[in-house]
């Protein structure tokens, strides 16, 4: 990776691009769960004993434990699979197709961020930032002016693909029994009519936030954001193989790809299996990613460095998740939902969207925002509800964008555009989401 | 005569820990291996077949799901309390204490012996956390300590835990309505954990490791291995609180307040620590504590000794990397298990032995039994619940064998493969930033000597009781 900390001080454009200055200004998602935790501890105080609430806000995360981790392997295994050599080969092959002209990178960039990303977010997002990143810089060589503003925006629409396709987090809690509410499949919750309807609508953003961007200056790839040197393959590359003459025994079997290949198979099968004889469940698709990812890796030892380096996606929501976890058994045993759900009663979906967008900056954490929300879902039903915190878990996503695109060492552009994208990107899917939710 | 002794267990452990770097694979590829073996002996032995097989690794593959949670909590809240200024300096304090690798390899074992009589949660991050703690203490000072072997003298720590105040077996059945009941009743403690037999032979597995380990010690400087480079560099870091300061400079005033505020991250531990501080005044210490309220006490304490949450969220990026092969490898072990309970496997190793037994050699058998099985279910309880129907009808099939020693027997062979099953080592080369190969080697040795105690052990319960 390219190291952008030798610029900083130079680069005038740093301070004020929208990873750096919005950053700058978000407390990180343990603060917040903190002073969430703490000001509902408070609140359940007028319907239950101090004692119980204190039990609850310190121990209320023993019983979801499995949820907890079911969600920290959601953002991690998908990691894994895209961010290996052997994924970096076919997205250099993708790269060297694409004529390096605006309208054929937007398009690219717009399939892999929505259509990849309806798959799964790190499929979605990953591979379109740098998928449109190689060819931006391709185009810049050729000397075609390439709005890489809007390029890197879109990519990061795949933080509302990935909350409503066949791996949405919130989809996908209710296909396991960690939550008390109704079961649904994800395939009745992926291809709900709605939920496609809002999900087609997204493909008229693309002529808004181009029209939107039409005049403004400056809207080439800047040296800060340069995260590829060569191909993507090399960029990807995390994993070494000391030469062959230096290897004991037990080397030949660590860096044996065919102990890979012979778990994938089996396991492939195996859930090949489990699929055909029952349903789709969350722990079954994060079985399939995870034989996925061990393929996707060069060896088992590859397999398991990026596991460890993954964990830096799932930060937000590791520690925080006992704090919302006590928020959630505090809020039920004091009987906290209900003056929300009577709030709610005479505007089901406008509020549970509105609720939902306004705790999503609090909670990053798709998943762990519908499972917080999740009690409410009796004033709009379960679908209803979960369409609309997924969507609306994904637009905040898209303000706090700087948090997922840091990871990947990106700065971004200027944060006064970011937030006029953002802004229309929120006003846009909201009309559309209360109208196609109150009208169908 | 004792330097003769020493320079034998010098020889031995050199010997055994070359063995291991030259033939021991990594966790993983050991789990992934595992895996394979355990597919193919239960196809072998069982009447399933290879599609039966395949599917019960995936229906068992999150047969841990929850655990693996609690074991990642377990590392990540310890981890972030062992690098708050007032444990460090008090680990720091200890750590100074021996002057020589002997010195700080016998501390190392002494304190991990204590925590894992203590609980088996405890040992696996305060003995990891300690070790590497002597190891970068003994390093400043100057002194050469092999630093595997100190890893593995706290590894260490977790052999005598199945006979210690966690241990599983025993305080399940002691527990009522638990779920053989109906087939053995409820044994109190004071006939499994607290039997003169059990303290005895406990003890004798402590007084082993002490010894034994600080006697491996290599005596030649180019065999000694110190803490890396880059520990202690981490350390230092830490210590001078340097890495904030490039972020600070950039944040807007809010967030700096929110995350320095002493107000917020103390009273957030405060308040976890208020009910903890309740829940032990007014019970039993060993009735309430559990590994969920070990969770509890870390996190909380990791708030309030930190000071602040720019503190805690700085520590939590290394914490929650260093649990990755936890949060995926135990998963893998989740399979093996599922393929032992469905295919019946576990249940035919315990009925093996209990075909093998007689009323002398039951308990042996059964302590066989359990240490093979404990290989391929490394959870102590999870083991429990795969054979001990199994056990338990077998005890009540022989004549004069009883049912509280087979449960003592069961958990020394539980505890005692854990010297060779790099399951429960993961979390401490994770603490340590070390691989399996590097401390396994001493743990082999360990595990030959306290194989042939427990073994004698079993052989005489079954004799004289």
């Amino acid at each position: 990776m390219k190291n952008n900390t030798r610029t900083e001080d130079n680069d005038s454009g740093y301070n004020t691009s929208f990873v750096t200055f919005l950053g700058g200004y978000f407390p990180e998602s343990m603060t917040l769960a903190v002073l969430l935790s703490i000001i509902v501890l408070l609140g359940s105080l007028t319907s239950i004993k101090l004692l119980e609430a204190l039990e609850l806000f310190s121990t209320g995360f023993f019983n979801f434990l499995e949820l907890q981790m079911s969600l920290i392997l959601w953002w991690m295994l998908p990691a894994i699979v895209v961010e290996s050599e052997r994924t970096g080969i076919i997205l250099d092959k993708i790269t060297e197709k694409i004529p390096p002209k605006e309208k054929y990178i937007v398009l690219i960039t717009f399939i892999l961020a929505f259509f990849l990303g309806w798959v799964n977010w790190a499929f979605g997002l990953i591979t379109s930032i740098l998928v449109g990143q190689k060819l931006c810089i391709k185009a810049k060589n050729n000397g075609n002016k390439i709005n890489y503003h809007i390029i890197l925006f879109i990519s990061l629409l795949s933080l509302i693909s990935g909350n409503i396709g066949i791996t949405s987090p919130g989809a996908l809690i209710l296909t396991e029994n960690y939550l008390e509410i109704t079961n649904i499949s994800i395939i009745n919750f992926a291809l709900n009519v709605q939920n496609l309807i809002i999900f087609s609508s997204m493909f008229l953003l693309l002529p808004l936030l181009y029209y939107h961007s039409t005049g403004k200056e400056n809207k080439e790839i800047s040296e800060r954001d340069l995260i590829i040197n060569t191909s993507i393959k090399e960029k990807l590359k995390h994993h070494n193989i000391p030469p062959k003459d230096s290897w004991v025994p037990a080397d030949y079997l660590e860096y044996s790809s065919l102990l890979s290949i012979i778990a994938f198979l089996i396991g492939t099968t195996s859930i090949t299996w489990a699929w055909i004889h029952g349903n789709i469940t969350m722990l079954g698709i994060l079985f399939a990613i995870l034989m996925l990812a061990l393929i996707s890796q060069k060896n088992p030892v590859a397999f398991m460095e990026k596991g460890a380096d993954s964990t830096k996606w799932s930060l937000h929501l590791a520690i925080p998740f006992l704090l919302y976890a006590g928020t959630y058994s505090l809020l039920t045993k004091a009987t906290l939902y209900t003056p929300i759900k009577n709030l709610l009663n005479g505007i089901p979906v406008i509020g549970s969207y509105l609720i939902a967008l306004g705790a999503g900056i609090l909670i990053p954490d798709p998943g762990s925002l519908w499972f917080l929300l999740s009690p409410l879902s009796e004033v709009a039903g379960v679908l209803n509800s979960l369409i609309t915190t997924m969507y609306a878990a994904g637009i905040s996503n898209i303000w706090l964008g700087f948090i997922f695109i840091g990871i990947l060492g990106i700065k971004g552009f200027n944060w006064k555009e970011y937030i006029e994208y953002a802004l229309l990107t929120t006003v846009y899917l909201s009309i559309v989401i209360i109208l196609v939710l109150t009208l169908i | 005569m004792s330097n003769s002794v020493s320079s034998f267990f010098t020889r031995i452990g050199d010997f055994s820990s070359d063995i291991v770097q030259r033939y021991l694979p990594d966790a993983f590829i050991f789990a992934l291996l595992l895996t394979f073996l355990t597919m193919v002996l239960a196809v072998v032995f069982t009447s399933k077949g290879v599609f039966d097989v395949a599917r019960h690794w995936s229906q068992g593959f999150w047969f841990v799901l929850k655990f693996s949670m609690q074991s990642s909590l377990a590392l990540i809240t310890g981890w972030i309390l062992a690098d708050s200024p007032p444990v460090k300096r008090v680990l720091n304090k200890f750590a100074k204490l021996p002057s020589n690798q002997t010195q700080a390899i016998f501390l190392t074992a002494v304190v991990g012996q204590l925590l894992g009589l203590f609980h088996w949660g405890v040992v696996l991050i305060g003995s990891a956390i300690f070790a590497r703690n002597v190891g970068i203490e003994m390093e400043e000072k100057d002194v050469s300590v092999h630093y595997p072997l100190l890893v593995a003298t706290g590894y260490a720590g977790l052999l005598p835990w199945h006979q210690g105040l966690s241990a599983a077996a025993p305080l399940l059945v002691a527990t009522e309505g638990h779920f053989l009941s109906n087939l053995i009743g409820i044994i109190p403690v004071s006939e499994t954990i607290f039997h003169p037999a059990n303290i005895l032979i406990a003890l004798s597995v402590v007084v082993l490791s002490v010894i034994v380990m600080p006697l491996m010690s290599p005596d030649k400087k180019e065999n000694i291995v110190s803490v890396s480079k880059s520990k202690l560099e981490e350390a230092k870091i830490r210590g001078r609180d340097e890495t904030h300061s490039e972020h600070k400079k950039r944040e807007g005033r809010f967030k700096s307040l929110l995350l320095d505020s002493k107000i917020l991250a103390i009273s957030a531990g405060g308040l976890v620590w208020s009910y903890l501080l309740y829940l032990f005044l007014t019970n039993p210490f060993m009735q309430v504590f559990n590994l969920n309220i070990f969770i509890s006490i870390l996190f909380g304490s990791g708030l309030v000794l930190h000071g602040n949450l720019r503190n805690y969220i700085d520590v939590l990026r290394d914490a929650l990397e260093g649990a990755s092969q936890i949060i995926i490898q135990f998963q893998f072990y989740g399979g093996i298990m599922g393929i032992m309970a469905w295919s019946g496997l576990g249940t035919l190793i315990a009925q093996t032995a209990a075909d093998l037994a007689t009323s002398n050699t039951w308990y042996f058998f059964a302590f066989l039994a359990s240490g093979i099985v404990n290989f391929f279910v490394p959870s102590g309880g999870g083991q429990w619940v795969v054979t001990g129907k199994v056990l338990s009808e077998a005890t009540q099939a022989i004549a004069g064998a009883d049912m509280n020693l087979m449960i003592i027997a069961f958990g020394m062979g539980d505890q005692w493969t854990n010297m060779i099953q790099p399951f429960w080592a993961i979390p401490v080369i994770s603490i340590a930033g070390l691989s399996i190969r590097d401390i396994m080697g001493y743990c082999v040795i360990l595990f030959a000597f306290s194989g042939a105690l427990l073994a004698i052990g079993t052989l005489l319960m079954g004799v004289l009781l």
